[in-house]
């Protein structure tokens, strides 16, 4: 049998299948499809530091090979997560990490440090696809803000390990990536989603509320890829920083395609809403997919990609 | 030549315990709220019910208990072999990118009856044809199977056996309630429906006898025999039944009812229907559920796509978000905020 275990940061994962954050919410919500105990990892819903209510429906539409969402970061709050929804995650069996939102670098540095009091977590990851409201930037497109955030938090992450999930809505993601290291990173999470936005021609209105949303799917599976491969060949293989992917993954194709543009893990994301129980196969078709090239362990195959050049 | 290696493949699925995998983890997970599954199912019996709806039965295997309600998510496409949850690297030789998969998300509809013997459950679901996933589903014939989750929501409390039950449904709004209604009576609850729709071809009914009294049809529908429901029919043209609103029907029976009575209202419609009854209900002081409709992404409580704003004393501004596929898609009516 391959050995399927991969190494992110201090945290060791039995295999390289996760779920992404928001398409699995606290861990329970698929138990009767899907058995959590198989996963190599599971990251949370985006917990921020006070509750939000989230953005009014219509919050999500499908749209071509994928779809669209804006909830709104809606959760309970870190309070309220720390005493009902943490102690169901910490016994799931995977490593379980926490993704982490706010709207100042204060925010997301008090609730990393209340997370960093729970024992039994594998780690946070930040999602900095949120605008800053005190200069309406967003921290992930902005490179030196994104730095500063996660130099910021990188001190009260003691136990766990720092994620920072980059947003593809860059020109040139591996400035992000670069910031997001040179803050302190232990590694990265690619790719949140992309802006769009869909108009209802009957009503002629936005059919989200909140008129865009993040897109999501199949569809922009192929710019996940491209965006992996470049920070792991340009930025991540020289800094030995891992690279969790996602963005449109459905089967163990496409969970190799990924690993061989460089990513060490895999997340799960949208497809779970169809399929709650894809990521049993999808382990199963690594191992497979090894056992037939003879290879003893799955990080044979990260970055392995071949680069063909004039 | 196609289908048949992906229903192989499908078999080679099924072999390595994909199924066997759900169907242990239903198993384990009895003692929770919620008990749901994976299934395939296979169509049993398909039929037109006017020109935009149809209704088929799907027959399936250990359906756990369910009640009226409760929906399923279908998904609406024949699965692919690499959905079937397999590993197998011989498909490499499969391009999976050039699969196209739309309709993407699976889509929730209501159980509008459920029967059993034995192991097998039969399942009926009348759909109206909107978009292309209620096309496919329209175009599904005896013997295709069909892939669902279920079941899934909360369903409707059932009435005490004194209670008098008002069923409302509005269009398409009609499976959950037709289930209630044989539910009831098969309790011996006493039932009385109002169905209505715009006009007479947009009723999703099989009409199986000529009314001869146009306030009020006794036993002219097919659809809830053999349960002794009586039926109003109502169309906001005129071209069947009474000429008007259900709510137009809803209101006199809720005027008429006696000092001490038990009266409960039970509604699936269009939104600004379900508003509508909600309200008449309220000013009557009458108990009122309504079934209600969002857009689901997930049905399984993960994505918090499909909220409605509901009343809430222990929220500091008096209301929250619930989700309308775990908390609902059963709601109070005095709890909704619309
Ligand atoms: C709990 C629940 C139970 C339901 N039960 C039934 C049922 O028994 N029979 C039935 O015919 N339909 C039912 N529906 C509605 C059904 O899910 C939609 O008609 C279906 O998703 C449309 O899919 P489509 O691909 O054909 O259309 P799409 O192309 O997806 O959509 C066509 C149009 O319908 C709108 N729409 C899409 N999904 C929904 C939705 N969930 N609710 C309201 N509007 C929607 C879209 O915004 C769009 O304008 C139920 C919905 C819910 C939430
Ligand atoms: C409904 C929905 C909710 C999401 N919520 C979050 C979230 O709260 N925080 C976050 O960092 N990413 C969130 N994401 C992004 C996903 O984690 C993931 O990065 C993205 O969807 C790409 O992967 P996929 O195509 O496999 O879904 C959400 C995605 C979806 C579809
Ligand atoms: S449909 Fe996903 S949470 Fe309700």
């Amino acid at each position: 049998m391959p050995d399927l275990s991969v190494q992110i940061g201090r945290v060791r994962l039995k295999n390289p299948v996760m779920t992404a954050s928001g398409t699995c919410g606290f861990g329970r919500e698929y138990a009767p499809y899907l058995d959590m105990s198989m996963l190599g990892g599971f990251t949370t819903k985006s917990v921020t530091l006070r509750p939000r209510k989230g953005n009014p429906p219509q919050r999500i539409v499908e749209t071509p090979g994928g779809m669209l969402n804006a909830i709104g970061l809606a959760n309970v709050g870190i309070d309220e997560f720390m005493k009902s929804k943490l102690p169901d995650c910490q016994t799931l069996g995977p490593a379980v990490f926490v993704n982490v939102a706010g709207e100042s670098i204060e925010d997301y540095v008090e609730v990393c440090r209340i997370l960093d009091t729970a024992d039994g977590l594998a780690g946070v990851e930040l999602n900095v696809s949120c605008p800053n409201v005190k200069d309406g930037l967003t921290f992930g497109t902005d490179a030196v803000l994104l730095k500063e955030l996660v130099a910021a938090v990188r001190p009260v992450v003691k136990r766990g390990v720092l994620l920072v999930k980059l947003s593809p809505n860059v020109t040139d993601i591996c400035s992000t990536a670069r910031a997001a290291i040179a803050g302190g990173a232990d590694a990265l999470s690619m790719i949140n989603t992309f802006l769009g936005m869909k108009i209802d021609i009957r009503t002629q209105r936005p059919v989200l509320a909140n008129m865009t949303g993040g897109v999501s799917g199949p569809a922009i599976k192929p710019m996940a890829v491209q965006m992996i491969h470049r920070v792991y060949r340009d930025v991540t293989r020289a800094a030995g920083v891992p690279i969790i992917g996602m963005g449109g993954v459905r089967c163990w194709q496409d969970a190799v395609e990924f690993m061989l543009a460089g990513a060490t893990a895999v997340a799960v994301g949208t497809a779970l809403f169809a399929h709650p129980d894809a990521p049993m196969g999808i382990v199963r078709g690594i191992e497979d997919y090894l056992i037939q090239r003879g290879l003893g362990s799955v990080n044979e195959i990260i970055g392995a990609v071949h680069e063909v050049r004039d | 030549m196609l289908e048949q290696t992906r229903s192989q493949q499908y078999q080679k699925a099924h072999h390595r315990g994909f199924l066997r995998a759900s169907v242990s983890t239903i198993t384990a997970m009895a003692s929770l709220e919620q008990t749901s599954a994976l299934f395939r199912s296979t169509v049993i019996r398909r039929r037109s019910v006017s020109v935009e709806h149809f209704e088929i039965t799907l027959a399936v295997n250990g359906f756990p208990a369910a009640a009226p309600g409760q929906f399923i998510q279908l998904l609406h496409h024949e699965p692919h072999a690499f959905e079937m949850n397999q590993g197998d690297a011989n498909l490499i030789q499969f391009n999976t990118d050039t699969i196209s998969e739309n309709p993407l998300l699976r889509r929730p509809f209501s159980i509008g009856a459920l029967r059993r013997s034995g192991d097998q459950t039969e399942i009926d679901i009348i759909g109206r044809v909107i978009g292309i996933g209620t096309a496919w589903l329209d175009a599904l014939r005896v013997g295709n199977s069909v892939d669902f989750i279920g079941p899934l929501g909360t369903p409707f409390r059932l009435p005490p056996k004194n209670a008098r039950a008002i069923l409302v449904a509005g269009g398409v709004g009609l499976p959950p309630i037709r289930w209630l209604g044989m539910t009831l009576t098969d309790m011996g609850v006493d039932c009385r429906a109002i169905i209505g729709a715009q006009r007479r071809e947009l009723l999703p009914v099989i009409i199986k006898q000529k009314p001869t009294n146009f306030a009020e049809f006794q036993h002219i529908l097919g659809d809830f025999e053999p349960h002794p429901v009586h039926v109003i029919v109502t169309t906001d043209d005129g071209s069947f039944g009474m000429k008007g609103r259900v709510t137009d029907a809803l209101a006199p029976i809720l005027c008429g009812t006696t000092e001490g009575e038990l009266v409960q209202v039970f509604a699936c419609g269009p939104e600004p229907m379900l508003k509508a009854v909600g309200e008449l209900c309220e000013a009557s002081n009458v108990s009122c559920q309504l079934a209600m409709e969002r857009v689901m992404g997930c049905g399984m409580g993960t994505c918090q796509s499909c909220v409605v704003p509901v009343k809430d004393d222990a929220a500091s501004d008096g209301w929250r978000y619930a989700l309308c596929c775990r908390e609902g898609p059963v709601f109070d009516s005095r709890v909704v905020i619309w």
